[in-house]
């Protein structure tokens, strides 16, 4: 027996060292490759968010903050699934998600979402039942204070393909980077259900929160831009319609609206084509009110003075054979100047284009920024391209005289009237004025102006706007006391080629007070019912608006 | 030092420092499932206290006695094997009915089995070296505890009791004719139970399934590669949180050579190899056949039991779930295993004689 024991004992030795060589093999020869597998599969890096920047009014409100929303989950094993509590747990909640809530009697998921984008107050009304087995995750979201009113400037907050938050249009998409700061990461390891292990060491890269933007808006004329417009596109019918206001010296965005709009917090619920500012990616062709453009370019250019009169005026004139009328077909033979502006007079502006000649006027067309971006800073302005000058036909630079046949946006012409209002310097339009980042505070100023006409002529083209004002159509709705600039268009809408008869956009620029302008504004409506005209229509709308602003900015009216 | 006293000593080491490996692996599973990390080892500690109690009332208590209880012990033994497998009484737990609840403990009756086959086989072989006589006792406890299904305990069962056979009776041929047919049989085994046949594969193959039935060779390695020669230290192992299976029971050498490295793996092996060459010395030495034969049935069933579950961590051998002696968490394992060193203790004492 001690001999099989023996045996015995040198077998269970030689186990042992089978044991040892194996362990080795493990542990010496293949430890730093499982090693390495093993630290791929513990670590992870776990992103921690950065808080997107605040986008601020021009008083330091936000027109963009953000908020909390909740996601409602039910783990199912854990719940009371009587009908009453259901019940109660159903009425808290939104009815869309009612059948979620019918699902958990039945469900043998351990994690069930009910409900998404709660808001604080349903969270705590939810809460408030004291439901075992129901939870909530927070989830930053968007918060717009000042709803779809300024939903064309501020854009709004999607997700891109890997579900990261990214501004689109606007300010969000134009400041997208500097908004969304860097987020951080925690290098951490995990257990195998992803939670994190306390002991292990843990290395922390903090985010680095986005940047605050302070904007040119105000709050109220904003606000006072938005009522205008909404009563205006009832009143008169229109299916939409855009009001912009720049602050004259500076070239600031003080408001703008268009309608209709969308609501940024549930943008995916409208549709696609909403997204867009038409103030700077609708084309349109700008009417009666280029004709301040192109009258004070002969005025700087000494083509004409105020007191010229024109030699062509008695009747239709033929360009590139086709007949020119003007759109009453009353012509005035000898107008001066200022009668051209007053009467809108459009066989008058080809003569004072036929005066600059094409290359002097597409030249001013050019330097009042016409063809190019303004460069505002929100994302998706647009600028429809100018032919080369050799490509324009007599009848082209001669119908652009009086705004037709030429592709403008409404932030372009707004612009270039602003220009006029500024003593002839073109002062490029922005809207950001501050950026604070990382606790650095940036002021931005304008940017430098264009002297683009003398001041002289500046000077002598809004002594025409005023009397245009004054004694044309549109006397009746000017504000008694008030000096202002500011001309009409109606401009056809072409379509496949010609224009349509049934469309047009009417609307009204101009700049007050006249004599030293605090604003410069533009009103478009499109197709309005209750009356086609620029002057019947958005120039009421101007006036209205204006007294407001006059108000607001504690401009008294003259007495006279 | 006197043989009784040094396996008292590596006894005890081997409890505090199974106590030790029990505190660490189970934290995570005891904080996740009971809020108390301590959980595990609270209950193992009461098992060690109650356990070491036994062991040192037993080592003064004279085991020559045991001879005449060798039969009631076996018929409880297989009462109880077939009561356990009965539903109702039995409870079942991750697939297997192994346990009986009494109230205040679950008894493991495949536990006990290890045990009473070590007092039937000691009594039985001083009479007769019958391998009919032999087959009978070992065919019934792993039949049994084979259909729980415990194959890992079975196969301790058989396997110890093999060699114990072998050693006592030197019959070298009957069990080179059983060999085969046992062989045959364990293949049909594993192969008619798909669980089996895929840790079997496993075994060949440890990356066949990475994240299926391999996934556990594959942790309990990654576990052992990460420690290295020295071990990332104790308590800190990074494979217990719920990366490894069966954490705290049949997976534990695995933590202790992640946290102690290649050093305390080793360390570990040669205490249990030094109980073992100490055990086979007691058989050695026993004054009376009955004695000689107990030492070496409990030995042989303790270093099976031991190395079978140390090779399956290492892939040395297919996965089979049994619980490392004196480690593992496991009431009756450790009760069991104080039990019969208890004895060995006693066998060790009375060989001074």
């Amino acid at each position: 027996m001690t001999t099989r024991i023996r045996l015995i004992h040198l077998f269970f030795f030689i186990w042992l060292l089978l044991i040892i060589a194996r362990l080795s093999y493990w542990q010496i020869v293949k430890a730093a490759d499982l090693r390495a597998q093993a630290q791929q599969q513990y670590s992870t890096s776990l992103i921690l968010p950065a808080s997107r920047g605040e986008i601020l009014s021009s008083d330091g409100f936000p027109l963009v903050t953000n908020t909390e929303n909740y996601l409602l989950y039910a783990q199912p094993q854990l719940m009371p699934k009587d009908f009453a509590t259901l019940t109660k747990l159903s009425s808290a909640l939104p009815a869309s998600d009612s059948a979620a809530v019918a699902m958990i009697p039945t469900s043998h998921l351990s994690w069930l979402p009910l409900a998404r984008d709660l808001d604080a107050q349903t969270k705590a009304a939810v809460a408030a039942l004291h439901i075992p087995g129901l939870g909530f995750e927070s989830q930053p979201v968007r918060y717009y204070p000042e709803g779809s009113s300024s939903a064309y400037i501020t854009g709004f907050v999607g997700q891109d393909a890997a579900g990261n938050p990214v501004g689109y249009f606007g300010l969000e998409g134009y400041y997208n980077r500097l908004l969304s700061g860097k987020p951080g990461r925690l290098l951490e390891q995990q257990d195998a259900f992803a939670r994190p292990i306390l002991i292990s060491d843990q290395d922390r890269i903090p985010p680095q929160d986005g940047g605050t933007i302070t904007t040119s808006i105000d709050r109220t004329l904003q606000y006072l831009a938005w009522q205008e417009l909404s009563a205006g596109i009832q009143k008169y019918q229109t299916d939409s319609g855009t009001i912009s206001i720049m602050d004259t010296s500076t070239g600031r965005i003080l408001a703008m609206v268009a309608l209709p709009g969308y609501d940024p917090a549930h943008y995916a619920s409208y549709d696609t084509s909403l997204y867009k500012n038409p103030v700077i990616s609708d084309f349109y062709e700008p009417g009666s009110t280029f004709k301040t453009v192109v009258m004070s370019s002969a005025l700087d250019l000494g083509a004409v003075t105020p007191a010229s009169r024109c030699t062509i005026c008695t009747g239709p004139v033929t360009l590139s054979g086709l007949l020119v009328h003007d759109y009453d077909d009353q012509y005035h033979p000898n107008s001066t100047m200022a009668d051209i502006i007053l009467n809108s007079d459009n066989v008058g502006m080809v003569g004072v284009a036929q005066k600059m000649g094409r290359d002097e006027l597409l030249s001013y067309i050019r330097k009042f920024g016409f063809g190019k971006l303004t460069g505002i800073d929100l994302q998706e302005e647009t600028t429809p391209e100018l032919r080369p000058d050799a490509a324009w036909e007599d009848v082209d630079w001669g119908t652009a005289a009086f705004g037709q046949g030429i592709a403008v946006t409404r932030l372009q012409l707004l612009a270039a009237v602003n220009a006029i209002a500024n003593h002839g310097l073109y002062m490029p339009p922005r809207l950001v004025t501050r950026i604070t980042s990382g606790g650095t505070t940036k002021d931005l100023p304008p940017p430098p102006g264009i002297q683009v006409i003398s001041e002289k002529a500046a000077y002598a083209m809004t002594q025409m706007m005023v009397n245009g004002v004054n004694n044309g159509e549109v006397r009746y709705y000017k504000p008694a006391g008030f000096v202002i600039a500011g001309k009409t268009g109606t401009a056809q809408v072409p379509i496949a080629g010609h224009y349509d008869p049934n469309a047009a956009i009417a609307s009204f620029v101009g700049f007050a007070p006249a004599d030293n302008p605090r604003f410069t504004m533009l009103v478009t409506l499109k197709n309005p019912k209750n009356g086609q005209w620029g002057s019947t229509t958005a120039a009421p709308l101007w006036f209205d608006l204006a007294q407001k602003i006059f108000r607001y900015y504690n401009i008294s009216p003259h007495p006279n | 030092m006197a043989r009784h006293r040094l396996i008292a000593l590596l006894v005890i080491l081997l409890v505090f420092f199974g106590l030790i490996m029990v505190a660490s692996a189970s934290v995570v599973d005891a904080a996740r499932d009971f809020g108390d990390k301590w959980y595990y080892l609270k209950l193992q500690s009461v098992w060690a206290a109650l356990g070491l109690v036994v062991f040192f009332l037993v080592s003064r208590w004279p085991h020559q006695r045991l001879a005449k209880y060798a039969r009631p012990l076996f018929w409880l033994t297989t009462v109880l094997l077939l009561a356990v497998l009965i539903p109702g009484i039995g409870t079942k737990l991750l697939g297997a009915r192994r346990w009986i609840n009494l109230g205040f403990f679950n008894l493991q009756p495949a536990e006990l089995a290890k045990f009473s086959i070590c007092v039937y086989l000691a009594a039985l072989l001083k009479k007769t070296s019958s391998f009919a006589a032999f087959l009978f006792p070992v065919a019934v406890f792993s039949g049994l505890v084979f259909l729980e299904p415990d194959l890992g305990t079975a196969m301790v069962v058989s396997i110890g009791s093999l060699i114990t056979y072998f050693v006592i009776t030197g019959k070298i041929t009957q069990m080179a004719l059983a060999a085969p047919v046992a062989l045959l049989l364990l293949l049909a085994v594993i192969f008619l139970s798909p669980y089996r046949a895929s840790r079997f594969q496993d075994f060949l193959n440890s990356s066949h399934d990475t994240q299926g039935s391999s996934y556990q060779i594959r942790q309990a390695l990654l576990a052992l590669g990460s420690g290295g020669i020295t071990g990332v230290g104790l308590g800190q192992s990074r494979e217990k949180y719920e990366f490894l299976p069966e954490v705290t029971t049949d997976s534990i050498f695995a933590v202790i050579g992640e946290e102690l490295g290649l050093i305390g793996a080793v360390v570990l092996l040669v205490v249990f190899f030094l109980l073992i060459s100490t055990g086979l010395q007691v058989a050695a030495r026993a004054p009376a056949p009955f004695s000689a034969n107990l030492a070496l049935a409990v030995t042989s069933l303790l270093a099976v039991q031991a190395f079978l579950n140390i090779s399956a961590i290492i892939a040395l051998l297919p996965l089979t779930g049994i619980p490392l002696p004196f480690i593992s968490y496991g009431g009756s394992s450790l009760v069991i295993v104080l039990l019969s060193m208890g004895i060995l203790v006693n066998i060790a004492r009375s060989d001074r004689l």
